[in-house]
C-alpha cells in the first residue's frame, strides 16, 4: 500500500506527518526541528534556499527571502490582502499577467503556488529521508475558510512540487482527527485555531465507528500571528520616531530586523512578564551617526496592542455558535490549535467565552500535520474505520440579473450534496444566458470569488420571464463542484465541472457584471412579480364577483354609479400591470384593489 | 409472569420468506420492547393488523415471543455487517435487479445488496426507516445512526476502490441520510416532519379501518345472503329446534293436513306458531317459513345494526368521525332498508372522507414542498379519490405525476377531469398541455393550449405550452 503523507502548510512554519503502523507521527527535518519555517529565498548565487537555512540568512537577504506567501495564495492582484502585503513586504511583490500576484527573486518572478510548491518539496523530501522511499501522495491542510480557488493554488502548488494531493482538509478539522483518532469518543468539539497567519473556528462531532462530522466552520484568512507582530512593529516604528524622528520602514533591512524582534518579543511574552527589545544599529541617522533601538515591552501592552484582534476571534466564535444553532454548553471539549494560541490572554479569552477551561492535550505545533496523515491513511488503508464528513466552508451560487448573489448550496452544507433552483431569462428575446459560478456570503455578486463561468445557448426567444432555466450544483465527495443549467423547454443542457482558477480579478468581475447584464438571470423580480400578481388577481376576482350585486345596489344614485366606474377603472388598471409583467406597478395598484374589495364587501353586506 | 413481547429470532434470513411491505414496515419496529399495542401506535397500522401480521409471522417462523430481555434461543451466526437488520428496509423483497450485482467493482456483495436495497427505496422510506430508528430516538441514537450509515456507506471509506455506477448511487443514499439527520436533529425541523408523518399514520390507520369496516359489512353481506338462500337446508347453530319444526310442519302439510305430535316444538310463545293448518299450501308455508326466517334474521340483523350504531354513536361522541364512520358502514349491512340508518352513514362518511382528504392535502403539500414528487403525487390522488369534484386535487395531482415521470394516461385522465370540472380555468389546460407534451401528443397539447389562450390570452405558460407543442 502506497504511503501518503500529511502535510501541514502553514504561513511561517510547516510540518509533515505519516501514520506508521496504525500511529500518525511527526517526521523531523535533517536539523531534528518538528517543524520547518515555510520561508524561500534565493542567494546571489542563484542558489535555493528553504527552512531554517532561508530563515538564518532573512535579515542580510531581506528582499530575496519569502515568508508568509500563504497569504497570498490564490489572490487577486487588486485585493485589499495583496495591497497590504504590498506594503508591508520586505520582498517584492508585482502584478502577474493574469491580474494574479508575482514574487521577485533576483529579478524573476514566481508565481504563489511556485514558492509554496518549494516548501512543500521541501517537506517531501523530509519524508522521504525518513522512510528512505519515494513519496508522491499528500493530503495538505488549509485555513477552513479558504475559497476554492486558494485551495485550488494549494494543488498546483503540490502538483509543482511533485505531490499528488489526494485531498485538502482543513487545518481545524485535521487538529480534530489528530485530538479524536482512536480514543473512540462521542463528543462535540470546537477547535480554536489561531495561527501565524489566520483564524479559523470549527465545531465538530466526533462519533461512533469513527465518524467525525464538521457543523460548522468560519474564520478569517487575514488575522493572525503576523498581525500581532504587526502591532508591535507600529509600535516600535512609532516609537523610535517620536525619540529619532525616522522612520524606519524605508529600510528594508531594519523592517526585517524589525520583524523578528517582534516575534521573538511576542513568543516571550507568553511566559515572561516583559521583554527587552534590542536592536543595536538599526539604523544610521542623518549625520551618519549609529542608532539602536531598544525598548521594553510588557504583556500588558502587548495586550493593549492585541486586544482588538483577541475580541474579534471571540466575535467570530460566536457567530459560529450561533450560525450552528449550538449553546455554549453544548460545547464537551475545546481544542487550541496555533502557535498564537501559547498567549496567556488567548487562552484566558478562549476559556471565558466557552466557559470551560481548554484541552492542552494537543501539540499546537503538529496536531494539523497529524491529522492530515491520519485522513490520507483513512482513504488509502482499509482498516482504518475513519471517515471524514465535510462541509462546504462557503456558500456556492450564481450571479443574477442586478448582479446578486443567488445561493444554490449554503455554507456548511455536508458534502457531496446537489441543489436545483429554476431560474428566468431576465431580458426580451434573449437566446443565451451566461452561467457565472460564484462562491461567498455577500448578496453583491462582485464581492463574492468568480469560480467560473459558462454559457447557455440556444433559447427560445421569448419576452422576458418566460424560459424557464433550470440550474443544478452538485459537490461529490472529493469537493469536485459540477453546474449544470438546463433549458427546460428544449432540454438543452450545458454543464462545467468548477475548477478554481486564481486568473481573475475584481475589476474584471465587474467589468463581466457590466457586459452580461443582459445575459443574466433573471429571479428575484420574477418571484416578486408573481408574488403580486397572484395577490391582485386574487383580489380582482372576488371584486369581480361582487359586481354585479354592487351595481344593482348602488345603480340608482349618480354617487354610486360613479363609484362603480371608478372600481371598473382600478381593476382594468390593475389587469394592465399585470400584464406588463411590472412588479412595481402591480404592487401600486394593490391598495386601489383592496379599497375597492373592501368598499364592495361593505356595500353587500349592509343591504 | 412478564408479558410475552415479539421479537425477531436470531439468525434468521428474512429475505427469505415472502412478505409483504406492511409485514416488512412491522418488523422495522419489532425490537423485543414493544406489545402489539406499542407497534401499532409506532406504525400507525390499526391493531388487528397488527396481530393478524404478527400471527402470520410468528407461523413464519420469523417472529418469536420472548419475554423482555430474555436471551435468544439460539446463538445468531456471524454475519457481514451490511447483511444484518440494517437501516430498515433490507428486510424487504429486493427491489433492484439481480443483475445490478455483477456489475464489476470492488465492493463486497453483501455491501452491493445494502446499497441496492437503500438505493432504491429511498422514495418510499421515512428518515426514521432510513436509519433503521424507532419515532421515540433521541438525538444520540439518531446520530449513532447516520454514523453507522457513514462509515459503512460514504464514498470516502472506499477511496482506493473502483465502485463503478455504485459511487453516485452511495452519494445519493448519503446525501438522503444526511437529509435524514439534519431533519430529525434539528428540533424544529422534526417537529414540521414529525407531523406530516402523524399525518401519514392518520390517514393509514383511517383507510385501514374503513378498508376492515368494508370487508366485515361485505362479509355481512354474504353471510346474510347465503343464510337467505340457504336457510332451509341449512341453519345457523341455535335453529335447530326450528329446523325440526320446520321439517315437521312440511311433513303435516304434505301428509294432508295431520298434523303430528311432533309440533311440540320449543319455539318462542310470540312467534307465530308453525301450525300448518294455516297454510292453504306446500309453497305458502314455505314462503311463509321463509319469511319468518327472514323476520328472524332481521330482527338479528336490526339488533346487530343497533350495536354498531351505539358503537358510532359512542365514537362519535370521542370525536373518532372515521371509527363512526366504520361501524355506521357495518350497521347499514345490517340494516339495508334503513333510509335514516343510511343518511346517517352518508353524512359521517362525508365528514370521514373530508377529514381524510385533508389530511392527504396537507401531506400532498409538504412532499410539494419538499420535492417529493413521486409522493406528492400519490397524496394528491387519494385527495382526488375523496373529493372526485375537486378540481384542484384532480389538477395538482396530473402535475405531479408529470414532474415524477409518472404514469402519463392516469395524470392526462385527472388532467381531464380537472377541466371537465372547472372548465374556466386556464391553468388546468396548461396542465393537461404539459401531459400530453411529455407523451409526445403535439396535436393534442396544440389544442390545449389554444383552448387556455381562449381564456387567458396572455398567458405566459400557456403562450410557452402552445410554442413548444408547434414546434414538436
Amino acid at each position: 500500500m502506497e504511503k501518503v503523507i500529511g502535510i501541514d502548510l502553514g504561513t511561517t512554519n510547516s510540518c509533515v506527518a505519516i501514520v506508521e503502523n496504525g500511529t500518525p507521527v511527526v517526521i523531523p527535518n535533517r536539523g531534528g526541528y518538528k517543524t520547518t519555517p515555510s520561508m524561500v529565498a534565493v542567494t546571489e548565487a542563484g542558489k535555493r534556499l528553504v527552512g531554517h537555512i532561508a530563515k538564518r540568512q532573512a535579515i542580510t537577504n531581506a528582499e530575496n527571502t519569502v515568508y508568509a506567501a500563504k497569504r497570498l495564495i490564490g489572490r487577486k492582484w487588486n485585493s485589499p490582502q495583496v495591497k497590504n502585503a504590498v506594503a508591508t513586504s520586505s520582498y517584492r511583490i508585482v502584478e502577474g499577467p493574469h491580474n494574479d500576484v508575482r514574487i521577485v527573486l533576483r529579478d524573476k518572478e514566481y508565481s504563489v503556488p511556485e514558492i509554496s510548491a518549494m516548501v512543500l518539496q521541501e517537506m517531501k523530501v523530509i519524508a522521504e529521508d525518513y522512510l528512505g522511499e519515494p513519496v508522491s501522495k499528500a493530503v495538505v491542510t488549509v485555513p477552513a475558510y479558504f475559497n476554492d480557488n486558494q485551495r485550488q493554488a494549494t494543488k498546483d502548488a503540490g502538483e509543482i512540487a511533485g505531490l499528488e494531493v489526494i485531498r485538502i482538509i482543513n487545518e481545524p478539522t485535521a487538529a480534530a482527527l489528530s485530538y479524536g483518532f482512536g480514543r473512540n469518543i462521542e463528543k462535540t468539539v470546537a477547535v480554536y485555531d489561531f495561527g501565524g497567519g489566520t483564524f479559523d473556528i470549527s465545531i465538530l462531532e466526533i462519533g461512533a465507528h469513527g465518524v467525525f462530522k464538521v457543523i460548522a466552520t468560519a474564520g478569517d484568512t487575514f488575522l493572525g500571528g503576523e498581525d500581532i507582530d504587526a502591532r508591535i512593529i507600529d509600535w516600535l516604528v512609532q516609537g523610535f520616531k517620536e525619540e529619532h524622528g525616522i522612520d524606519l520602514r524605508q529600510d528594508r533591512m531594519a523592517l526585517q530586523r524589525l520583524k523578528d524582534a517582534a516575534e521573538k518579543a511576542k513568543c516571550e511574552l507568553s511566559g515572561v512578564r516583559e521583554t527587552e527589545v534590542n536592536l543595536p544599529f538599526i539604523i544610521s541617522s542623518g549625520r551618519n551617526e549609529a542608532l539602536h533601538l531598544q525598548r521594553t515591552l510588557t504583556r500588558e501592552t502587548l495586550e493593549e496592542l492585541s486586544d482588538d484582534l483577541t475580541e474579534r476571534t471571540v466575535d467570530i466564535c460566536r457567530q459560529t455558535l450561533e450560525d450552528a444553532r449550538l449553546g455554549k454548553d453544548e460545547i464537551e471539549e475545546v481544542i487550541l490549535v496555533g502557535g498564537m494560541t501559547r498567549m496567556p490572554k488567548i487562552q484566558t479569552a478562549v476559556a471565558t467565552f466557552f466557559a470551560k477551561e481548554p484541552n492542552k492535550g494537543v501539540h499546537p505545533d503538529e496536531v494539523v500535520a497529524l491529522g492530515a496523515a491520519i485522513q490520507g491513511a483513512a482513504l488509502v488503508d482499509d482498516k482504518q474505520e475513519m471517515v471524514l464528513l465535510d462541509v462546504t466552508p462557503h456558500a456556492l451560487g450564481i450571479m443574477t440579473f442586478g448582479s446578486y448573489f443567488e445561493e444554490l448550496i449554503p455554507q456548511n452544507t455536508t458534502v457531496p450534496t446537489h441543489r436545483t433552483k429554476i431560474f428566468t431569462t431576465s431580458r426580451d428575446n434573449q437566446t443565451a444566458v451566461k452561467i457565472l459560478v460564484m462562491q461567498g456570503e455577500s448578496q453583491r455578486a462582485e464581492e463574492n470569488e468568480l469560480l467560473g463561468e459558462f454559457i447557455l445557448t440556444g433559447l427560445r426567444r421569448a419576452p422576458k420571464g418566460q424560459v424557464e432555466i433550470e440550474v443544478t450544483f452538485e459537490i461529490n465527495a472529493d469537493g469536485i463542484v459540477s453546474v449544470k443549467a438546463k433549458d427546460l423547454e428544449t432540454g438543452l443542457e450545458q454543464s462545467i465541472q468548477v475548477t478554481a482558477t486564481s486568473g481573475l480579478t475584481r475589476d474584471e468581475i465587474k467589468q463581466m457584471v457590466e457586459d452580461a447584464k443582459d445575459d443574466l438571470l433573471d429571479r428575484r423580480t420574477s418571484e416578486e412579480f408573481e408574488g403580486a400578481r397572484q395577490e391582485a388577481e386574487k383580489l380582482i376576482a372576488e371584486i369581480q364577483k361582487l359586481f354585479p350585486q354592487v351595481e344593482q345596489i348602488v345603480a340608482t344614485s349618480d354617487f354610486g354609479r360613479d363609484a362603480i366606474e371608478k372600481a371598473k377603472s382600478i381593476v382594468d388598471k390593475a389587469n394592465q400591470a399585470i400584464e406588463k409583467r411590472e412588479a412595481s406597478l402591480v404592487k401600486e395598484q394593490i391598495e386601489g384593489l383592496t379599497r375597492t374589495h373592501r368598499m364592495f364587501k361593505g356595500v353587500v353586506a349592509k343591504t | 409472569m412478564a408479558e410475552k413481547l415479539p421479537r425477531i429470532k436470531a439468525g434468521v434470513d428474512i429475505r427469505q420468506f415472502k412478505l409483504d411491505p406492511m409485514d416488512g414496515f412491522l418488523l422495522t419496529r419489532i425490537d423485543g420492547k414493544l406489545g402489539p399495542k406499542e407497534l401499532s401506535r409506532e406504525t400507525g397500522i390499526p391493531d388487528f393488523s397488527v396481530e393478524r401480521a404478527l400471527e402470520k409471522l410468528i407461523k413464519l417462523g420469523v417472529v418469536e415471543l420472548a419475554e423482555l430481555n430474555a436471551p435468544t434461543t439460539e446463538e445468531a451466526p456471524a454475519q457481514e455487517k451490511g447483511a444484518r437488520v440494517a437501516f430498515g428496509v433490507s428486510l424487504l423483497e429486493p427491489k433492484y435487479d439481480p443483475k445490478e450485482l455483477e456489475e464489476e467493482c470492488d465492493l463486497p456483495v453483501e455491501r452491493r445488496k445494502l446499497l441496492l436495497d437503500l438505493f432504491y427505496r429511498l422514495d418510499d422510506v421515512d428518515h426514521y426507516t432510513l436509519l433503521g430508528l424507532t419515532r421515540e430516538a433521541d438525538k444520540k441514537s439518531i446520530k449513532r445512526a447516520y454514523f453507522e450509515l457513514a462509515s459503512t456507506l460514504h464514498p470516502d471509506r472506499y477511496f482506493n476502490k473502483q465502485l463503478g455506477s455504485f459511487k453516485t448511487k452511495m452519494e445519493a443514499v448519503f446525501e438522503r441520510g444526511t437529509e435524514a439527520h439534519d431533519t430529525l436533529t434539528d428540533k424544529d425541523k422534526r417537529e414540521e416532519y414529525d407531523a406530516y408523518l402523524a399525518e401519514v399514520a392518520t390517514t393509514r390507520g383511517m383507510e385501514a379501518m374503513l378498508e376492515r369496516a368494508l370487508a366485515d359489512a361485505a362479509r355481512v353481506q354474504a353471510h346474510a345472503a347465503a343464510q337467505v338462500q340457504a336457510a332451509p337446508a341449512a341453519p345457523t347453530g341455535p335453529s335447530q329446534e326450528e329446523l325440526q319444526a320446520r321439517r315437521s310442519a312440511l311433513a303435516a302439510r304434505l301428509r294432508g293436513g295431520r298434523p303430528t305430535q311432533a309440533s311440540s316444538t320449543p319455539t318462542t310463545p310470540a312467534e307465530p306458531a308453525a301450525d300448518p293448518r294455516r297454510y292453504a299450501s306446500a309453497s305458502d308455508a314455505v314462503d311463509a317459513l321463509k319469511r319468518r326466517y327472514e323476520d328472524r334474521l332481521s330482527s338479528a340483523g336490526q339488533a346487530q345494526a343497533r350495536k354498531y350504531t351505539d358503537a358510532a354513536e359512542e365514537a362519535l361522541s370521542r370525536n373518532d368521525i372515521v371509527a363512526a364512520s366504520s361501524a355506521l358502514s357495518i350497521a347499514v349491512k345490517y340494516a339495508p332498508e334503513d333510509v335514516a340508518l343510511a343518511m346517517r352513514f352518508q353524512e359521517v362518511k362525508n365528514q370521514a372522507d373530508a377529514l381524510l382528504s385533508e389530511s392527504y392535502t396537507k401531506q400532498a403539500q409538504y412532499e410539494e414542498r419538499s420535492e417529493h414528487y413521486i409522493e406528492a403525487a400519490r397524496s394528491w390522488e387519494r385527495v382526488a379519490k375523496l373529493k372526485p369534484d375537486d378540481p384542484m386535487a384532480n389538477d395538482r395531482a396530473a402535475a405531479c405525476m408529470v414532474r415524477a415521470s409518472g404514469d402519463l394516461h392516469a395524470a392526462a385522465d385527472y388532467a381531464k377531469k380537472a377541466i371537465a370540472l372547472q372548465p374556466e380555468v386556464s391553468a388546468y389546460r396548461a396542465t393537461l398541455a404539459t401531459v400530453y407534451l411529455e407523451a409526445g401528443l403535439y396535436t393534442a397539447a396544440r389544442r390545449e393550449a389554444e383552448a387556455g389562450l381562449e381564456l387567458e390570452p396572455k398567458d405566459p405558460t400557456l403562450t410557452a405550452l402552445l410554442k413548444k407543442a408547434q414546434k414538436g
